[in-house]
């Protein structure tokens, strides 16, 4: 899961409060950087922000930078070729279950897997928290 | 095959206040396009909708008007003597008081093109795959050299060219895809929208599996970009905000007709 999402999530936890009100408990004059840093594809690259975050929503900088190392960006990076070259694909979600199967297809929310039995299983993209290479093949795209 | 815009109003059999007071356009740009002004491309599709036509049906420029005169019967008029050759050559005088100078109409300048509108109109040509040296060889000279309404009207038909592309390339989309693919995949949720609405038209069962695991089966009764709303087998209706699902899929005892 990307650094993204997880602040989003850490964000729904809390029960969804504005941006403007995390900025300003961060001492934020703006939301704007949190605002990017939940839509961003790519890693957030400002490491104050996010050592910042990672104290507002009381969890460590280690967690955070885990996270970080994993953006959507190389998500897609993953399906796209597991599409192209018709590999197996594993998924593990938020929760610690793995998903396996062919990537039949991918878009904005979500990826499109057919399981073994053949069924189209459905995963939202934000669920989806590792994925073999997550954090070493992409590194330099 | 376009038509000039005082054609196809005269065709709807309404007056230029008519075609004003419906499009919205003032009637005074109207008797302009009417007499050769290119029309605004934000204009154009007003107009267009209020004549029922295709706005590439428009042309950008019309033609003049041509003066239809009603006939008048010929005053009978006695040759006059004629005149001496200084006199031919003179203004004539007019009907009441002195003679004065004939009024010359003084000719503006020509303003040569903004740095914007030959900026915009490389890229235009660039995306049409125009080569700016046989655009410079069509106008006669170079692009540089073009005056402002020169390039306006060049502008404005390489718009419409680009507009008429994009109506193409929607036309030859495959059925079901709303637009082509954008230069991010990841800002499209093509697939998403098409598998849930399929699941909606057929009424299947679907389960929701939550990020905690816990699961909600039931029939789709509708969907946003932001959750799904099933009704379970006892009647209730649940929305799932889809930051809170992991995955879902076809019920297993409904498995098989899922795409």
């Amino acid at each position: 899961m990307s650094l993204s999402d997880h602040i989003r999530y850490l964000r729904g936890l809390q029960g969804g409060p504005d941006t403007l009100i995390v900025a300003q408990v961060m001492g934020l004059d703006k939301p704007s950087a949190i605002n990017l840093a939940e839509k961003q594809y790519r890693p957030v690259r400002d490491a104050e922000l996010v050592a910042k975050l990672a104290a507002y929503y009381g969890r460590s900088l280690e967690e955070f930078q885990w996270h970080n190392a994993r953006p959507r960006k190389y998500l897609t990076f993953y399906i796209a070729r597991a599409l192209k070259t018709g590999e197996t694909v594993t998924l593990t979600l938020r929760s610690g279950r793995q998903l396996s199967g062919k990537a039949k297809w991918w878009d904005l929310g979500s990826v499109g897997l057919e399981d073994e039995n053949g069924h189209l299983l459905v995963i939202q993209r934000h669920a989806i928290i590792d994925w073999p290479g997550a954090a070493t093949e992409w590194q330099d795209v | 095959m376009s038509k000039n815009l005082w054609e196809l109003r005269k065709q709807r059999k309404m007056t230029v206040k008519q075609l004003a007071a419906k499009s919205g356009v003032p009637a005074k740009n109207i008797y302009a396009y009417e007499a050769g002004e290119p029309i605004k491309i934000a204009d154009l599709g007003r107009l267009a909708r209020v004549l029922y036509v295709d706005k590439s049906e428009i042309k950008i420029q019309s033609d003049p008007v041509p003066k239809t005169k009603p006939e008048l019967p010929k005053p009978q008029v006695t040759p006059a003597p004629p005149l001496p050759a200084e006199a031919k050559a003179s203004p004539a005088p007019s009907k009441s008081g002195p003679s004065l100078p004939a009024k010359e109409k003084k000719a503006l300048p020509l303003q040569p093109a903004t740095e914007g509108q030959l900026h915009h109109m490389r890229g235009l040509m660039e995306k049409l795959g125009l080569q700016e040296t046989a655009v410079a060889a069509e106008m006669g000279k170079p692009l540089d050299e073009l005056t402002f309404m020169e390039a306006r009207t060049l502008l404005r038909s390489y718009d419409l060219q680009i507009r008429e592309q994009k109506k193409l390339h929607a036309e030859q989309r495959p059925p079901g895809t709303r637009r082509s693919r954008s230069f991010l995949p990841e800002g499209v949720d093509e697939f998403e929208v098409q598998y849930l609405l399929a699941r909606l038209e057929a009424g299947e069962v679907v389960t929701l599996t939550l990020l905690n695991e816990q699961s909600f089966t039931g029939k789709i009764i509708g969907f946003s970009p932001y959750n799904i709303t099933i009704k379970q087998a006892d009647g209730t209706e649940t929305t799932v905000q889809k930051l809170a699902l992991a995955y879902y899929h076809v019920a297993p005892d409904a498995q098989g007709v899922d795409a």
